[in-house]
């Protein structure tokens, strides 16, 4: 079942967009529950959805080679999950819920189709990931300043 | 007081009568140049001789008079008497059980007279008292040679050099007020005498003077206004030239300028008002725990690689910085800590600087513009009753300790001096081996002792033997220092507290407060960030802070381990994802750079600067201010922080400084 208007719109990005922009978004998004320690995709796999978690811990994990697997990076409420779906390219990533976790699942096909139609939709969701990716480039150069391990 | 003429040849009666139990300093030639020292016949003073001075460059040259007094400052001053180039602060001991001992050495000097102080001398024997004996704390080995200088003389100064400014710097060349007990203008035929203190009425009592002719009077007048015309150059703006020095902080010229100087630290040396030290162990057997040594002070420029030199960083890292550091501190930041100018005008850092950098130059060149938008704090006045502060630690026994990480640990020690706030932090110490500020980062009074908590991390030489420490064992402590968390400021609003590494233990104390009182302090969050979840600090404590329903805490790493199932990534992501109530303030304390970002993050979520405190770190010897060596832009950290709020320091983030 899709979601309603009111619940995308406590998303800050999203809050500004009018009502006819929001429904339409609504329309191609889904809340979906996971217990624990489920899994919601893994690295390597073919372009999926985009998410938003509404409540819950998500945990990033890379496989190293040699190194094995790694958690690079958790995600919680408010925070968009697996970007790399609106490039359409395979998951970076694995991610695995850590603690009970709602979110909200967008068909990724359907919003980039939305965002080519509506440049209003188009840009605030370009906006909102470029605005995530650059945070965590950003928080990713600091976690490899490694600042505690110096001093 | 009336004038009296003292003629040349009775010149050895003033002498005489200034020796009369004293020992004497005045100008001598020594090694091609005039230097203090010490006068045995008046047949010692520089009689026919005169300087040359042009930047770089210093020159003796015969006069064509007599006169004893017709020269320039050269390159000594009264400094090298007051404040040694080197000395014992305390003798130290260890003993093989780990017991420590420590006495302290102070001074007996013996009573001293000087003739032939310049007003440039005396303005920056008055720019050291400052330092030294007006601050809140007050150092009794400099007091000892201070108060041993018993009679001065000071002789006016009618034959300026060409490097010499004291007019612009509203010192000289004229001698005001009550710095010198008697004031001497020399002209061909001998010294006009005028007394400015009881002593010195006495002591030109004592003297085979006679009333002062006209022309006598007319002539040392002439010679003392061409001085005046002079030493007032018109180069140099003194007014106003801390704001505008701080607004220059990004000129291409401190490229240039450092592009010429060798960081040779000349200019600090010779300088009469540098006070800047290094402390260090002498006469220990080298790696030797157990036995004994001298704690010694030794100058140090800031142009030295180690001034500002911590433990994997330095905040003035290249000659620029330095060059810069000490030209907005001599002429800006000084005014903002110790409440007067640090240049007194005397030309001598021009006069002998290898590349012949001109500092009035340099600072008429960076200090003609704007006014800085970086905020000059006040200084705080002179303190009437300063404490004692002699440097020398108390021994205090280890009672416990705690491994916390692979290098960290938690000391539990018995002290018997004051508590400290959170915050606040004591200089440890081991004989043979060094000196470090650490934080305290946990407090219980009792009667009679304190027992104080110090989480160590060990890095080099001194944190090491720390960390190394057994129960039983004793180290050396003073303080406590500085200024704490302010906690009174954050009753009744949400705290939001962020620690980074072992920037958790200078929070541990205030955690504590306000993990005790939900009354005072409703709504705490703590954001803890570390390394890996095996650098946490405190983890068994951290759940009994869970425990209380006023307090919400979060851990996030920077790299996980196999099975951890906590927040990965760094500290102000966890601050970005969570909303921070309305009206809150913030503690910060972490790495440099983690501080900042914090801060910003804090700042996107609402907390303004002003209701935003960090902790700084900055190189330390002697915490109260003698050394000089915790300068960050305006403040000194030991004294004004290491707590700021975060509105107080504009020059966070900025690189040298
Ligand atoms: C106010 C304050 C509170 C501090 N609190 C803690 C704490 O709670 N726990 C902790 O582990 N560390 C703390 N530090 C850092 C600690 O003082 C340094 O790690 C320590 O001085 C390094 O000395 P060292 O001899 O082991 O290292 P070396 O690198 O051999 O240092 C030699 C000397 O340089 C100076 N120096 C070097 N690094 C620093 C520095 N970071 N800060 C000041 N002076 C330095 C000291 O005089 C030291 O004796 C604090 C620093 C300050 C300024
Ligand atoms: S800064 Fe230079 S001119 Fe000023 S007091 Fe020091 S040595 Fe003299
Ligand atoms: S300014 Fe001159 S005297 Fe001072 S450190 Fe540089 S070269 Fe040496």
């Amino acid at each position: 079942m899709t979601v309603e208007s009111h619940t995308l719109a406590s998303f800050p990005g999203l809050a500004t967009l009018p009502a006819d922009a929001l429904a339409s978004i609504a329309a191609l998004t889904f809340e979906e529950r996971h217990r624990a320690d489920a899994l919601l995709f893994n690295e390597g796999d073919a372009p999926g959805d985009l998410y938003w978690i509404v409540r819950g811990h998500v945990q990033l994990t890379q496989r190293f080679e040699g190194r094995g697997t790694t958690a690079v990076l958790t995600l919680s409420d408010g925070e968009l999950l697996g970007w790399s779906a609106l490039l359409r390219r395979p998951r970076v990533a694995s991610a695995r819920a850590l603690t009970e976790t709602v979110l909200l699942r967008l068909d990724a096909s359907a919003l980039l189709e939305l965002c080519e139609q509506d440049p209003r939709v188009g840009y605030r969701v370009m906006a909102i990931a470029f605005e995530e990716v650059a945070d965590r480039l950003h928080a990713t150069r600091l976690q490899l300043l490694d600042v505690f391990g110096s001093r | 007081m009336s004038a009296r003429f003292l003629p040349r040849e009775s010149l050895p009666a003033l002498v005489a009568a200034l020796r009369d139990g004293r020992r004497l300093l005045g100008p001598r030639v020594r090694d091609g140049a005039i230097t203090f020292g010490e006068l045995e016949h008046v047949e010692d003073l520089p009689i026919g001789v005169g300087d040359e001075q042009s930047p770089g460059r210093y020159r003796l040259r015969a006069r064509a008079d007599e006169r004893a007094f017709g020269y320039a400052v050269g390159p000594t001053s009264l400094k090298e008497t007051l404040f040694p180039p080197r000395e014992t602060l305390f003798r130290a001991e260890r003993r093989a059980d780990g017991k420590v001992g420590f006495v302290a050495v102070v001074p007996k000097p013996e009573a001293t007279a000087v003739l032939g102080a310049r007003a440039c001398e005396l303005a920056a024997i008055g720019v050291q008292d400052r330092v030294f004996v007006q601050g809140a704390a007050s150092e009794p080995r400099y007091r000892a040679r201070r108060d041993a200088l018993q009679l001065v003389v000071a002789v006016q100064c009618t034959s300026p050099a060409a490097t010499c400014f004291c007019g612009d710097a509203g010192t000289g060349p004229r001698v005001y007020g009550d710095a010198a007990d008697l004031i001497a203008t020399e002209i061909d035929a001998g010294l006009v005498l005028e007394a400015r203190t009881e002593e010195g009425a006495q002591l030109l009592d004592r003297l085979p003077t006679r009333a002062v002719a006209d022309d006598e009077r007319v002539e040392a007048e002439r010679d003392l206004d061409a001085a005046t015309t002079k030493t007032h150059t018109g180069r140099l703006a003194i007014e106003g030239l801390p704001e505008r020095l701080f607004a220059a902080l990004d000129h291409a010229r401190w490229d240039e300028v450092a592009a010429r100087c060798l960081a040779c630290g000349n200019c600090t040396s010779v300088c009469p008002t540098c006070f800047c030290s290094h402390a260090e162990e002498a006469g220990a057997t080298a790696g030797a725990l157990e036995g004994r040594s001298e704690r010694e002070r030794v100058w140090e420029s800031c142009f030295s690689s180690e001034h500002g030199a911590m433990h994997g960083a330095n905040p003035r890292a290249t000659t620029k910085d330095r060059y810069r550091q000490w030209l907005t501190h001599k002429l800006g930041s000084w005014v903002a800590q110790l409440g007067t100018s640090g240049c007194v005008g005397c030309g001598r850092c021009t006069t002998w600087c290898p590349a012949g950098i001109d500092l009035v130059e340099e600072a008429r060149a960076l200090g003609d513009g704007q006014v800085s938008a970086v905020a000059l704090p006040d200084a705080p006045p002179p303190c009437e009753t300063p404490r004692d502060e002699d440097l020398v630690p108390r021994a205090a026994e280890v009672l416990a300790i705690t491994a916390e990480t692979s290098d960290v640990v938690t000391l539990h020690v018995r002290d018997h001096g004051v508590a400290a706030e959170p915050g606040q932090f004591l200089q440890l110490s081991l004989p043979t081996i060094g000196e470090a500020p650490i934080s305290v980062s946990g407090v219980s009074r009792a009667e009679g002792f304190v027992d104080v908590e110090l989480t160590i991390r060990g890095v080099g030489a001194t944190t090491r033997a720390l960390t190394a420490l057994e129960a039983g064992m004793e180290l050396g402590v003073r303080g406590p220092y500085g200024r704490g968390w302010p906690l009174a400021a954050l009753e009744g609003a949400p705290v939001v507290i962020v620690a980074g590494g072992v920037g958790l233990a200078p929070l541990r104390g205030a955690i504590r407060a306000l993990v005790e009182a939900p009354d005072r302090f409703p709504d705490v969050r703590l954001f803890v960030g570390a390394r890996t979840p095996e650098d946490l600090l405190y983890p068994r404590e951290m759940i009994t802070w869970l425990e209380r329903s006023h307090v919400k805490l979060t851990v996030t790493v920077d790299h996980a381990s196999p099975g951890w199932r906590g927040h990965v990534g760094v500290v102000t992501r966890l601050l970005r994802r969570s909303a921070i109530p309305e009206g809150a303030r913030a503690l910060v304390c972490g790495p440099e750079i983690m501080m900042r970002f914090t801060s910003d993050a804090l700042v996107a979520a609402g907390v303004t600067h002003d209701r935003q405190w960090l902790t700084m770190e900055r190189h330390m010897k002697c915490a109260v201010g003698f050394c000089g060596r915790c300068q960050m832009g305006p403040h000194l950290v030991c004294r004004d922080g290491p707590v700021f709020r975060r509105d107080e320091l504009a020059l966070l983030g900025r690189e040298g400084f």
